[in-house]
């Protein structure tokens, strides 16, 4: 069951094709013979140069929808930091504004590539808009079993694109210790049978998932995961 | 060198829809090899296969092992409500090494698994219950020394796993694994169902790993890295996606049978009086490719009205109670109800929840009758009734509920409490109607304890239904909700599930039934008994009831209100009639329900899992804590030198070889015999602690890819389109001026 989480925008076909409609009529209009069209031309410019404020406010709105989502993650990882200290401090469930359904649940360091980010509790479509999320049912950091994060190809999780087996990564739970990974393996598996079970006993083993391919504009069923393993003496 | 693979041969993933009375996995997986230092692997390409073999990639690029070969055996023994099941599977190893086999199979969530058995020769070897951990200890200790031993552990509740250490080149191994369950009843059709389908129900498409096809377009796998427990599943469609397998039933049903069928395999029926039969697969050995379904009824006027069985363990009494309560189904129209739908609308149930709970809030609301009262409710931050109280559903009432709940949109937090309070809270119009409680959410709280407190307190006579959203939700609120609501937990895991999930939950709603359920045992003897609370019983339904009680005599008295109207009918205990395995069953149903009270914050966990596993232990049941473990008492593995490098082995990199897949007791050669769906390639990590990895299809991953982007792109064309179309009317007009 493909997993369909991401609130659906709008759909983009809004006046782009109205839009190639608009040419013919502008194109009309380009060759005038001088002095005829004074009856017609009013009516037509004003068309036209009502549909160009339309398209431009189309365009703007859209723009601005897809930055705010942007924005969002970025500011919400903000707000999660000062949420993490927080949590770090003792304040457990600490939330990163007071609305919020989302908590932070672990940070995830990739030194090689620079990229932190805070990872949240849970990973329904919601939250992944703030940051990545830890899978219900996974293993704390470090401790035995699968640690399953997701987080959004185009935001928080990008940096997955450029990892290579080998990278170190850090994890770091509520209690403040630092657990280190080496990442072993990517590979790309379908969203519905990726083979992942989050929990269990076995080794320590975190799983990054992000959707591929990367560069893709819309949603895809195929998945892009990065395992690493613990690495034996943890760091505080 | 030694190396381990791992193949589930089929697991078919637990329905998320109902009960699985009556089912285990039938084809198993298979496992782990490893081959001594210094033996070449013989490694073929895929041209080299024959028909059905599925391939493993080796460590040599473009060279591959073949998949070894299971056999899968199941005998259902049926005894009135309790069926039997023991699945045998025969692995044969046909490598040149020493291997560790592997295998996981599913169980229905009530199956309690008692018994470990492993054949080698003609000698059989009973598994013992230990604590788990312990139980691994002794595994391993009997691998390194060489000896053959077999460990079967619980995962998850409702999925187990089975290793084998130490099977010779050459050698056959039989591995026995039974359990059992109560036979399902409904409508006076019994039923029990043994699942063969690879793959959730709902989804049955075979899906393909993208990046599993090797160069060729053979289906391989990928190696799983050391050290994880994960594994990329492959269903191959094209190579034998079959699995043969042997099953048999004896059915001895307690009573005169009317009917008898088998829901997909045709079967031959070998009758021995009225009562009992024997069923065998008419084609002889099938391919695991369907669920397996036997449904029986009684003859007509010796449907059971009530049933009591007995089974006595170091002398105290354990009784199995079912009883089907003469609903009146007069043709009267349902009672009526004031109901109450609550559906949460927090951020968590955002994008797909949120649609399916829309869907299902409306299907409910078109269903309810003109007598009825409603009233809809949603939460998140904040609690907004759409009513001040409950409403007549009239037509103008409900089509304003439908166009509110179609506007309803997830975001905020969580704040169940209140909206439950309301829901619960008596407004004092009920008027002797039926009150129930319809909770759509995904349950993603942590004040698990407070709104249990609340629902306990505050529901009085309230029924209280929780319909379950989203792909994971939190079951445990979900259910333990349902049952101290007296009601049920409904879970829909898909849009395209909606429909049928919320109109059986409407059926059962709208029939009458019997309330205020309770069991009374002789004079105030101490006696133990699940479920707790009773459930309503709907009609067509059978109560059933495990007990361990004190009393050996007397009545145990069964009382309800069937609408109004009090019914009761007393049992005498003297009469119970003997069943084997009643204890088993009474004790699977109390660690269930311990592991449901250890999730609670208000209890000790440690305590609970003491009391856990005391049950399981002087149970002989594998839980959480506790695992089967047989060890052969003469090691086999031969002499010192390759014991020595037992311990080595476990380092290294390894080569490996299952050899041909062949054929066994008459069943063609060719014939198709593994039927995988998923592999993995594993090393034993660097403790030599093989544990068990999921070879399961895995949790669906979250879709993490936005339409941000898309956004963005398309929002700068437009823009630079209507600057392009500005640009051109500026330069028309100084002409046109």
């Amino acid at each position: 069951m493909p997993l369909d989480v991401t609130r659906k925008g709008p759909p983009p076909n809004l006046p782009l094709s109205g839009g190639g409609a608009v040419f013919p009529v502008a194109r009309t209009v380009l060759p005038p013979e001088r002095g005829e069209l004074e009856g017609g031309q009013r009516p037509l410019k004003f068309k036209a140069k009502f549909l160009a404020t339309l398209l431009l406010l189309a365009g703007l709105v859209l723009f601005g929808n897809g930055a705010y989502m942007k924005a969002k993650a970025s500011l919400a990882q903000i707000l999660l930091a000062h949420a993490w200290d927080r949590t770090l401090d003792g304040d457990t469930g600490a939330r990163p504004w007071p609305w919020a359904d989302i908590t932070p649940a672990a940070r995830l360091e990739y030194p090689r590539l620079h990229a932190a980010t805070i990872v949240l509790d849970g990973t329904s479509g919601q939250a992944l808009a703030f940051g990545p999320g830890r899978m219900h049912g996974s293993a704390a950091p470090g401790q035995p079993g699968l640690t399953l994060l997701a987080g959004h190809r185009d935001s928080h999780f990008a940096f997955l694109q450029h990892a290579r087996p080998g990278d170190a990564l850090t994890l770091t739970g509520p209690d403040g210790v630092a657990h280190s990974y080496r990442l072993t393996e990517t590979r790309i598996v379908d969203a519905s049978a990726s083979g992942l079970i989050p929990g269990g006993n076995g080794p320590a083993t975190l799983a990054l998932t992000t959707c591929y391919p990367f560069g893709a504009l819309t949603p895809t069923p195929q998945r892009f995961v990065a395992l690493a393993t613990l690495d034996d003496g943890t760091s505080t | 060198m030694l190396a381990a693979v791992r193949i589930r041969a089929h697991a078919p993933l637990l329905s998320r829809s109902g009960q699985w009375l009556g089912s285990i996995l039938a084809a198993a997986a298979f496992a782990a090899g490893a081959a001594w230092a210094d033996q070449e692997p013989r490694l073929v390409t895929p041209n080299d296969a024959t028909t059905g073999a599925l391939l493993l990639k080796s460590s040599t690029p473009g060279k591959y092992i073949e998949a070894p070969s299971l056999l899968t055996d199941v005998q259902i023994d049926i005894s009135g409500p309790i069926a039997r099941t023991r699945v045998t599977q025969r692995f044969e190893n046909t490598t040149d090494g020493w291997i560790e086999g592997i295998y996981v199979f599913p169980l229905p969530d009530e199956s309690a698994v008692d018994t470990l058995r492993m054949q080698i020769g003609d000698r059989f070897i009973e598994g013992m219950i230990e604590e788990r951990q312990k139980a691994k200890a002794i595994y391993e200790q009997a691998k390194s020394e060489g000896r053959k031993t077999a460990l079967l552990e619980q995962e998850r509740p409702n999925l187990f796993t089975n290793s084998i250490a130490n099977i010779g080149p050459g050698e056959t191994i039989i591995v026995q694994i039974e359990y059992q369950e109560t036979v399902r009843l409904t409508d006076d059709q019994f039923s029990l169902r043994f699942p063969m389908v690879v793959g959730p129900r709902y989804n049955p498409a075979p899906q393909i790993l993208t990046a599993s096809l090797g160069d060729d377009g053979w289906a391989v796998v990928d190696p799983v890295p050391d050290r994880t427990r994960i594994s990329p599943p492959v269903l191959n469609p094209d190579l034998g996606n079959t699995n043969p397998l042997t099953l048999n039933v004896s059915l001895n049903a307690g009573f005169p049978v009317g009917e008898l069928e088998s829901t997909y395999h045709p079967m031959d029926v070998d009758w021995s009086g009225a009562n009992a039969a024997t069923l065998t697969l008419s084609a002889g050995s099938v391919p695991a490719n369907r669920d397996f379904e036997l449904t029986w009824r009684p003859k007509a006027s010796h449907a059971p009205s009530a049933a009591l069985f007995r089974e006595t363990v170091e002398g105290e009494p354990y009784y199995l109670l079912m009883v089907t309560p003469p609903v009146t189904s007069h043709a009267a129209p349902p009672p009526p109800r004031e109901i109450t739908f609550i559906i949460d609308t927090s951020g968590s149930m955002g994008g797909e929840s949120i649609r399916q709970a829309r869907q299902s809030l409306a299907m409910a609301v078109q269903r309810l009758s003109p007598g009825d009262r409603f009233n809809v409710i949603e939460f998140n931050s904040v609690t907004n009734a759409l009513f001040d109280h409950p409403v007549d559903a009239t037509p103008s009432n409900l089509a304003r509920a439908t166009r509110w709940v179609e506007g309803l949109e997830a975001t905020g937090g969580t704040e169940m409490l209140p909206a439950l309070r309301e829901a619960l809270a008596d407004h004092g119009n009920a008027d002797g109607r039926l009150r129930q409680v319809i909770f759509l959410t995904d349950g993603a709280i942590g004040n698990e304890q407070q709104l249990f407190e609340t629902i306990s307190r505050k529901r009085k006579d309230a029924r209280i239904f929780t319909v379950g959203i989203g792909s994971a939700p939190n079951s445990f609120f979900m259910s333990r909700a349902a049952e101290l609501g007296q009601g049920t937990f409904t879970h829909i895991g898909n849009v395209d599930e909606v429909a049928a999930r919320m109109s059986a939950l409407f059926t059962k709603l709208e029939s009458p039934a019997i309330t205020n359920v309770a069991a009374t045992w002789p004079d105030g003897s101490a006696v133990e008994a699940w479920p707790s609370p009773l459930p309503d019983v709907y009609a067509g339904e059978t109560l059933v009831i495990a007990a361990h009680a004190a009393a050996k005599d007397g009545l145990v008295w069964v009382s309800g209100l069937n609408g109004d109207q009090p019914w009761k009918v007393g049992l005498p205990l003297k009469q119970a009639a003997d069943r084997a395995g009643i204890s088993k069953l009474w004790a699977r149903k109390k660690i269930s329900s311990l592991e449901l009270d250890r999730a609670r914050s208000d209890t000790l966990p440690d305590l609970v899992d003491d009391q856990i596993l005391s049950v399981a232990l002087a149970h002989h049941l594998v839980s959480r804590l506790t695992s089967l473990v047989a060890v052969d008492v003469t090691p086999t593995r031969p002499d010192g030198a390759v014991l020595d490098s037992a311990a080595i082995p476990l380092n290294l990199p390894a080569g490996w070889d299952f050899g041909k897949v062949f054929g066994h007791d008459g069943i063609r050669s060719d014939a198709p015999m593994i039927p995988v769906d998923a592999l993995a390639l594993r090393k034993p990590d660097a403790h030599g602690a093989n544990a068990p990895m999921q070879v399961e299809r895995g949790v669906p991953l979250p879709n993490t890819g936005t339409l941000s982007d898309l956004k963005l792109l398309a929002g700068i064309i437009l823009v630079l389109m209507g600057f392009m179309l500005k640009l051109v009317f500026r330069r028309i007009r100084p002409h046109a001026a």
